[in-house]
C-alpha cells in the first residue's frame, strides 16, 4: 500500500463527475467489467471479489435523501472488502452550517480511499474533485448527472439484449420529468456517444427549450412517442412538481403520460420497461405493469447497480494505485 | 319536406332581392338571387321585407354563471336569439370556476341537456387553479371535455415565469390561451377608471391606460418564444392597438377582439358615478376609443364580442367603487355595430358581419358547416339596418338591465333568428 507524501493536496487522476467525460470506449470498458462481476456473482466466484480491495476505505458523502443509491454504494463497497462510511446530513455538520466543500476536506483529511456524492446542487461534485484528495464518485448532483444510473441502465440492456451489434438498432424512449432529471441527461448523452437512438416524450412544462439539441427525438405524445420504441425507460414525477405550474394534477399526467396497458402497446411487441425508482404506482407507472415479470427490468437494474458501482470503485481504485 | 323559403332578402352590401330555401332537416338548401320559382314542397313562406341575411353570430365572451335551473338554458336562447346569437362561450367567473375538467364536463353536459332547439353554450377552461395565476388547470382533460380555450377571465395574474410555462403547457395540447389585457399590479379590482381628469375630479382610485400595453407587451414576447395559440382582449387602447398592429406585422399569428362599449363609449359615459358604466376594462378616453375604431376599420383587431356580464340591480346600486363590473351587452351589440362601424364610419357590413360570425368561429374551431353556404345549417339571422330606435332597457331579453346605453339612439336591429331553420326569435 503506497502512502502519498502529501495526502492533503487535490487528487489529480481520475473520478468519475460525468457521463460527459467519458469516451464511448470507457462506456463500454466499464459496461463490460460489470457484466465480468454479474457472470462471477452469478457463478459463485464471488468470494474472490470479496478481498480486492481490503483495508480501502470508502465514504459516502449523501446529503440528499436516497435509498437504493447509497445502499447499492455501500453494498458494492463491501463486496470489495472495503471499509464503508456513511455520512447523511441528518445530525451532522452540515446541519450546523458547514459548507459540502468544507465537509467534504475534513472527511477527506482523514485519506479516504473513495469519496461518493450526493448533493443537491449542480457541479457540487465537480468542486469537490478539484479538492479533496482522493477520486471522487458522482452519486447524483441537482438536475445535472448521474453517471452510475445510466451506466447500470446500459449494462441492463447490454445484459439483456447480448451486446453491442445488438444495441446499435435499439430504439430507447425516456419518459417523465426530462427538465429535472439527472438520470435523463446522463442517459442522453451516453446513448448519444454509443450511437443508440433515443426518443424523449413529455410535456412542453418537462422539457428544457434546447431538448432537441441533445440530438434526441422530441415527443409530447406517448402513442406518437412509443412507436417502435424497444426499451421505455420511465422516469419518477416528483410530487412536487403535481399541482403546481409545472403539471395540473396526476389525474391529467396519467391520463397523457402514464405507461399503462394501453400506451405500453403503442411500443413494440414485448418492449421491455425500465425505472431508475422509487416509483410512483399510478402516477407515471400503471402498478400491474411495473410488476410485470417478462417486461419490467427493474429488479435487474437494481442487482446491476451493484456490479456497476463495484466496476466504477474498482477500475477508479485501481488507477489511484497506479498514480 | 317541411321546408322554408324566406324571400326578398338581401346580401350585406349588395342591393339585389334574393330567397334562400331551408330543408326540412334544418339545412341550407338554396341561396340565391332573383324570385322563387314554385316549389309544392315548401310549406313555410317567410317575407324577408328586404332585411340582411347573414350567418348567426357566434359570442365569444359572456358569463354564464350557471345552468342549473330548469329553465337556465331557455332564458339564456331567448336573449342570445334577441341578439342574433346562436352560440356563444362563457368564461370562468367566481361563480362558474371552470378550472377543473369535471366541472367543464358539467357545465357543458347542462348546455347539452336538451332536445329543445336553444343556442348552442360552450366555455372556456379556467387557466390557472381559481383564476390566481399560480397552478396550472388541467388543459389536456378540459381540451378533451369540450372546452374552447383556457382563460382566467377579466384578469391575469400569472407572474412571468408562470406564464411562460402556461404558453408551454397551452402548446403542448395545441389549446388557446385567451388573455386579459391588463398588467394586474398596476390595474385590478381596486382601480375603478382609467387614470383621467374626470377621475380625478370624482375621487376615485385609478390606473393609467398604460396598464394594457405593458401586459400585451410581456405576453407577446413570452408568445414569440414559445409560439402557442394565443387571443387577447377586450382591447381598449392605442397604445394596445399599436402594440398588436406590430406584432401582426411582424408575423406573429395572434388575434384579439374588443366589445362594442369601447367604441361606442368612453370614460365621460360615466359621469355622476354612473355604476353601469363601471366596466373591466374600464372606459378609457376618447383618443383610445377613436384608436379602436381604426383598428377595427384597419383589421388590427380581429373580433367583436359582447363581453356579457348579467349583474342584478343590488350589486350595481352601491357607491361606485362597491359596485359589480360589467354590463348586459348582448342585445346592443348588433346596433352599435351597425350605427356607428357602418352608418358613422362606412365599413362594409360583410366585413362588420364576419368579426360576429366567421373570424370567432374560425379561432375558435367551429367553423364547420357554420357559414353562409349551401349544405350548412341554417343557423342564419334577418338584419335591418335602417330602423332608427331608441335603447331601453325594459324591454331587454336580458333579466338584468345594467347597461349605460339607455336612451342611445341607434340604427339596426335584429328581425328574426333561426336555429336549424326554426324561427326562434321574431323582434
Amino acid at each position: 500500500m503506497r502512502v502519498d507524501n502529501d495526502s492533503y493536496s487535490p487528487y489529480e487522476g481520475r473520478h468519475l463527475l460525468s457521463i460527459e467525460d467519458l469516451s464511448s470506449s470507457d462506456i463500454i470498458d466499464i459496461i463490460n467489467h460489470s457484466l465480468q462481476f454479474w457472470q462471477d456473482s452469478h457463478s459463485g466466484k464471488s468470494q474472490q471479489l470479496f478481498d480486492k480491495h481490503r483495508g480501502k476505505s470508502l465514504i459516502n458523502l449523501f446529503t440528499e435523501s436516497s435509498t437504493r443509491t447509497h445502499k447499492s454504494f455501500e453494498i458494492a463497497g463491501k463486496h470489495l472488502g472495503m471499509d464503508v462510511i456513511n455520512f447523511s446530513t441528518d445530525g451532522s455538520s452540515i446541519k450546523k452550517g458547514e459548507t459540502i466543500l468544507d465537509t467534504a476536506l475534513t472527511l477527506s483529511a482523514m485519506r479516504p480511499s473513495l469519496l461518493v456524492v450526493r448533493n443537491a446542487d449542480a457541479g457540487s461534485a465537480h468542486l469537490l474533485s478539484l479538492k479533496v484528495s482522493c477520486p471522487v464518485i458522482n452519486a447524483g448532483d441537482g438536475s445535472h448527472e448521474h453517471p452510475t444510473q445510466a451506466l447500470l441502465d446500459a449494462a441492463t440492456i447490454f445484459l439483456k439484449m447480448g451486446g453491442m451489434k445488438k444495441i446499435k438498432n435499439l430504439m430507447i424512449a425516456i419518459c417523465g420529468d426530462i427538465l429535472h432529471s439527472r438520470v435523463a441527461r446522463s442517459n442522453i448523452i451516453l446513448w448519444k456517444k454509443l450511437g443508440v437512438k433515443v426518443r424523449v416524450i413529455a410535456p412542453l412544462t418537462l422539457m428544457p427549450d434546447t431538448i432537441d439539441k441533445m440530438g434526441v427525438e422530441v415527443f409530447t405524445d406517448m402513442a406518437k412517442g412509443l412507436k417502435d420504441v424497444d426499451i421505455i425507460m420511465m422516469l419518477r414525477l416528483q410530487k412536487e412538481r403535481m399541482g403546481g405550474i409545472f403539471l395540473p394534477s396526476p389525474a391529467e399526467y396519467y391520463y397523457f403520460y402514464g405507461l399503462d396497458e394501453k400506451k405500453l402497446s403503442f411500443a413494440k411487441s414485448g418492449a421491455l420497461v425500465m425505472h431508475p425508482g422509487p416509483m410512483n404506482r399510478g402516477v407515471e407507472i400503471d402498478s400491474a405493469i411495473a410488476d410485470m415479470m417478462d417486461r419490467s427490468l427493474v429488479k435487474t437494474q437494481i442487482e446491476m447497480g451493484v456490479m456497476v458501482r463495484m466496476a466504477v470503485m474498482d477500475i477508479l481504485l485501481t488507477a489511484k494505485n497506479k498514480h | 319536406m317541411n321546408k322554408t323559403i324566406i324571400t326578398n332578402i338581401r346580401m350585406p352590401d349588395k342591393q339585389a332581392l334574393g330567397y334562400v330555401v331551408i330543408g326540412g332537416d334544418g339545412k341550407i338548401e338554396k341561396l340565391t338571387d332573383g324570385l322563387p320559382q314554385k316549389d309544392e314542397t315548401i310549406t313555410t313562406t317567410i317575407d324577408g321585407e328586404g332585411h340582411i341575411l347573414s350567418f348567426a353570430f357566434f359570442d365569444m365572451r359572456v358569463t354564464i354563471n350557471n345552468l342549473v335551473e330548469v329553465d337556465s338554458l331557455y332564458r339564456w336562447s331567448q336573449l342570445l336569439f334577441a341578439g342574433g346569437v346562436t352560440e356563444a362561450s362563457s368564461v370562468p367567473s367566481d361563480k362558474n370556476p371552470l378550472d377543473d375538467a369535471k366541472l367543464v364536463r358539467a357545465f357543458l353536459s347542462m348546455a347539452n341537456n336538451t332536445t329543445e332547439t336553444y343556442a348552442d353554450i360552450h366555455c372556456y377552461g379556467a387557466m390557472t387553479k381559481r383564476r390566481q395565476g399560480q397552478e396550472l388547470a388541467e388543459y389536456g382533460l378540459m381540451g378533451i371535455a369540450g372546452a374552447l380555450g383556457l382563460c382566467d377571465g377579466n384578469h391575469n395574474l400569472a407572474t412571468s415565469d408562470s406564464f411562460w410555462r402556461i404558453l408551454r403547457y397551452a402548446k403542448n395540447f395545441d389549446s388557446l390561451i385567451l388573455a386579459h389585457p391588463e398588467e394586474p399590479t398596476i390595474s385590478h379590482s381596486q382601480t375603478v377608471m382609467t387614470d383621467t381628469l374626470l377621475a380625478n375630479r370624482l375621487g376615485l382610485t385609478t390606473a393609467p391606460a398604460i396598464t394594457e400595453a405593458l401586459q400585451l407587451q410581456r405576453d407577446i414576447a413570452l408568445v414569440e418564444l414559445v409560439g402557442c395559440r394565443y387571443h387577447a382582449g377586450p382591447i381598449t387602447t392605442r397604445a394596445g392597438v399599436d402594440i398588436i398592429r406590430q406584432a401582426k406585422k411582424n408575423g406573429l399569428h395572434i388575434s384579439v377582439d374588443t366589445a362594442p362599449h369601447y367604441f361606442a363609449l368612453n370614460e365621460t359615459a360615466i359621469g355622476q358615478y354612473l355604476t353601469h358604466a363601471k366596466l373591466s376594462p374600464p372606459l378609457r378616453c376618447e383618443d383610445d376609443r377613436q384608436a379602436i375604431i381604426e383598428a377595427i376599420l384597419d383589421g388590427t383587431i380581429d373580433i367583436i364580442a359582447s363581453d356579457h356580464k348579467p349583474l342584478h340591480d343590488d350589486k350595481k346600486r352601491l357607491p361606485f367603487a362597491l359596485a359589480a363590473v360589467g354590463m348586459a351587452s348582448i342585445e346592443t351589440m348588433l346596433p352599435l355595430m351597425i350605427t356607428i362601424l357602418h352608418g358613422e364610419y362606412k365599413m362594409p357590413l360583410a366585413k362588420l358581419l364576419a368579426m360576429i360570425t366567421d373570424k370567432p368561429r374560425g379561432l375558435c374551431r367551429l367553423l364547420e358547416h357554420k357559414s353562409l353556404a349551401v349544405g350548412n345549417i341554417a343557423d342564419i339571422v334577418l338584419l335591418d339596418d335602417k330602423t332608427e330606435w331608441t335603447i331601453d332597457s325594459v324591454v331587454f331579453h336580458s333579466p338584468s338591465k345594467n347597461t349605460p346605453l339607455d336612451g342611445y339612439k341607434v340604427r339596426g336591429r335584429v328581425v328574426k333568428t333561426f336555429k336549424k331553420g326554426k324561427l326562434v326569435f321574431s323582434g
